[in-house]
């Protein structure tokens, strides 16, 4: 005992160390149900977690070989395999005979991971729809109990040209099953083939315990509509919380209630502008730039979620600067020579970009984007509209007064203009001016 | 729309499965360093306890040693093998005494704070004799904030016969009560007497308060002590912080390249690299921005503090870094939390969410140069 004492005071530094430096143990799994009751397993497990079990560093010398790996494959599958069950109404699925993948690896945020991949019958009759599926997962349940499946669920009908993912679930030691509602593959029409809401209950505890701990985490489980909200809902708050879109508009909704005139360059501030007499013009001349902005940043926002494009950031947020500068200083002289819709579409793009920044914030990058993409865009016109509501009816009432002119626009537009520049020397030169807002 | 025909492809940024060519390419880094005769031991030890799961003594000694290879290393899954080795009393009410405060060590380690605090309470009014349980309590109450109760802890730890630990547990605490001048003193004169074993423990606090005093060349002289001695994760990116304070980040990428594997290393090394405008920037961002992500879409919310910098720092995003430190505040209170909290208000344009900070700072008086130019 008066060993294990002394080993106590090393534990000082504890404290003031938290020990996470790293993201605690996860696997993932991928499962895609497909007519007839077959499901593909695609089951990405660390090396790091299934040397810890295995002892796949042969020569113990701390780097794992390929070759390590490779020839110790079917032990791996013999561990694994059992730790992930499923069964269709009850009745277990098995495994399709010869159905495993070629020994691969992956890479992950912290390392890499060993590729399992196989196929699963689930007992279904001729004719039967999928109704529900149990899935348990108990992977290092023993090592440790902080490990994590996190377990996408997907649906593939005959008529499907792809995948589409239902839900996800994070699995472990606290909750190791859920019950899954596969409806609409077989049998039914494969239209709406996702689990509604609805349809989903939470499965039997897996132990009682009168633990007195609060559990490591809560599980969460999105349905694709709460998924969609919860992206809407990030959108608007974009919107709502980048000072730099929202300058950005307001720049163009300042003016949208006049139209220029001839004006020279060098002219007084303001001076080509004229009051629109008509409602339905300025409401016109705003819904071409709204539709411009959306158009372009929809596109940039989609290239970059997809990855299909991935511009620096630095020189992304240093162009959103320059576009609000612009946009500011326009209003005062005419320095852009395009129609405003032009310049507007040019800058939406610069703008997607931006937005994009914000998506994968969100923890997007490696899922299906398509759902969330349309919900963030949609938060984002809800955005932008709620901002023309509160701003096109004062500035359309104001738009003839010497008032609005000379002390809204104009030093609303230079103090806008002042802001964006010196944005755009911190995102330049990458330095934070600690009292400017933004 | 025009998403309709994007929306086919998938995510392109995923990495793809790939077949090693060569059996002799190396797949994964476990370690830097052939396994140990220690962990060899270990891992037997840990096999032995698996066939006996309700031996509570090689239980502990398992879990023990999982628990200090974790604060070295800072890796989560050696406390989560440390509590896999408490298993068959971890959802007990009441383990009994050495594994209760195992229990409690790992629940503090991963910011379970409420939970380590009633094990502690309980296990302190159970044997108030025994010293370790005190300061384990003492330190979780001073990290959230409970100074009063922090300090009855301290004492009791004289109670309890660790005199040196409860003369360094106190000054630490005064040193946050508004006497951080003779709370130095008070360190320096400890650590000319205190045990050898002890130095490591109070040369780290020596060296944070050397910080907050704004006395920077004796903290660099006594991290650099720290490091030669035994080089852990949490010493090594205070100074790497303390480095980068200075304008030294060059430094800073030559420590701590290698060591990408631990976050919180890595967040360092990316400003150290945003700092000298280096390449390696966009890419250790773009690493980082996943990390988190991965570590979000497992449900964890331990690494706020982290999370708030790099979304202030290197994401420049102050909106979403003040919300995650201010909730970060509401778990721990220690300067790096005030500062993070003050830095992303500033930032975000909305001074008086830090506000809370300020009252805190006031009511304990705190002393902290880096601070200053916040409040």
């Amino acid at each position: 005992m008066k060993r294990l004492w002394l080993g106590l005071w090393m534990l000082w530094g504890l404290m003031v160390s938290p020990a996470w430096a790293h993201k605690p143990s996860d696997s993932y799994v991928t499962l895609t149900a497909h007519d007839g009751g077959v499901v593909d397993v695609s089951w990405h497990v660390a090396l790091r977690d299934l040397d810890g079990e295995l002892n796949l560093d042969a020569n113990d010398d701390g780097r794992l070989t390929w070759g390590e790996v490779r020839t110790r494959w079917q032990d791996l599958l013999h561990y694994v395999r059992p730790h992930l069950r499923l069964s269709h109404a009850a009745q277990t699925c098995e495994l399709v005979a010869d159905s495993d993948q070629h020994p691969a690896v992956i890479e992950h945020t912290d390392g890499q991971y060993a590729v399992f991949a196989w196929r699963m019958q689930c007992p279904l009759t001729p004719g039967q729809p999928w109704s529900d599926m149990d899935v348990d997962y108990r992977l290092f349940a023993l090592t440790d109990p902080t490990h994590r499946g996190i377990v996408r669920l997907r649906a593939q009908g005959s008529a499907d040209t792809s995948a589409h993912e239902t839900t996800s679930v994070v699995l472990g030691v606290d909750r190791p099953q859920y019950h899954a509602m596969w409806t609409g593959l077989l049998g039914q029409p494969v239209a709406k083939p996702i689990a509604p809401a609805a349809s989903e209950h939470r499965p039997p505890q897996a132990s009682t315990s009168a633990q007195p701990l609060p559990p490591t985490h809560t599980p969460h489980i999105d349905t694709r509509a709460s998924q969609v909200l919860r992206f809407v809902h990030d959108g608007v708050d974009h919107i709502a919380s980048g000072m730099d879109h929202i300058l950005f508009l307001v720049s163009l909704l300042l003016v949208s209630v006049w139209r220029r005139g001839d004006q020279a360059i060098w002219s007084p501030a303001l001076a080509g502008w004229q009051a629109r007499a008509q409602w339905r013009s300025a409401i016109s001349e705003v819904l071409r730039l709204v539709t411009a902005f959306t158009l372009a940043h929809s596109l940039t926002l989609a290239l970059a979620s997809f990855g299909l494009v991935s511009p620096p950031s630095r020189w992304v947020e240093s162009l959103i600067a320059l576009s609000v500068l612009v946009a500011a200083l326009d209003n005062i002289w005419p320095i852009l020579r395009a129609p405003r819709w032009i310049v507007v579409f040019g800058f939406g793009l610069v703008h997607g970009f931006g937005f994009a920044g914000a998506m994968q914030d969100l923890g997007l990058a490696r899922q299906d984007l398509a759902w969330p993409l349309l919900g963030f865009n949609l938060g984002v016109e809800l955005g932008q509209l709620m901002l023309v509501a509160a701003v096109l009816p004062v500035a359309f009432w104001l738009r003839r007064t010497t008032v609005y002119r000379r002390a809204v626009v104009l030093p609303g537009s230079l103090a806008i203009a002042l802001l964006a520049a010196l944005w755009l020397y911190e995102r330049t030169a990458d330095v934070s001016l600690g009292w400017l807002p933004g | 729309m025009l998403l309709a025909w994007l929306m086919v492809g998938q995510s392109a940024q995923a990495a793809q499965p790939r077949v090693p060519q060569q059996d002799s390419e190396v797949v994964e880094v476990l370690r830097e360093r052939p396994l140990s005769e220690q962990e060899r031991a270990w891992r037997s030890l840990r096999a032995q306890a698996r066939v006996q799961p309700g031996n509570a003594q090689l239980a502990t000694q398992v879990a023990w040693q999982a628990v200090r290879w974790a604060r070295q290393d800072g890796d989560p899954r050696l406390l989560g093998q440390a509590q896999a080795a408490l298993a068959h009393w971890w959802a007990q009410p009441a383990p009994p005494y050495e594994v209760r405060l195992l229990r409690a060590t790992i629940l503090q380690s991963t910011h379970q704070f409420d939970a380590a605090l009633l094990d502690l309470r309980a296990l302190v009014q159970q044997q108030p004799e025994r010293p370790q349980a005190w300061l384990t309590l003492s330190a979780v109450l001073q990290v959230t904030g409970r100074y009063d109760e922090a300090q009855q802890a301290c004492a009791a730890l004289q109670r309890a016969g660790a005199p040196w630990h409860a003369q360094a547990c106190a000054l630490d605490l005064s040193s946050l009560r508004g006497e951080a001048s003779q709370a130095e003193r008070g360190l320096d004169v400890l650590t000319a007497r205190a045990p050898r074993e002890l130095s490591g423990y109070l040369d780290l606090m020596r060296a944070e308060l050397a910080e907050r005093l704004g006395q920077a060349d004796r903290a660099v002289a006594l991290y650099q002590g720290l490091l030669l001695r035994e080089s852990d994760a949490y010493t090594e990116g205070a100074y790497a912080d303390l480095l980068l304070e200075r304008g030294r980040a060059n430094e800073v990428i030559d420590r701590l390249k290698g060591r990408e594997r631990n976050d919180a290393l890595l967040l360092r090394l990316a400003e150290a690299y945003a700092a000298t405008d280096d390449q390696a920037r966009d890419r250790t961002v773009e690493a980082l921005r996943a990390r988190f992500a991965a570590a979000r879409e497992r449900g964890d919310s331990v690494h706020r503090r982290e999370e708030a910098r790099f979304t202030l720092r290197l994401l420049k995003r102050p909106q979403q870094a003040l919300k995650l430190a201010q909730l970060n505040w509401q778990v721990q209170k220690e300067p790096a939390d005030a500062r993070i909290l003050l830095e992303a208000a500033r930032a975000a344009g909305n001074d008086a969410a830090a506000d809370e900070v300020r009252v805190f700072v006031r009511r304990w008086g705190w002393s902290d140069k880096r601070l200053e130019g916040w409040l």
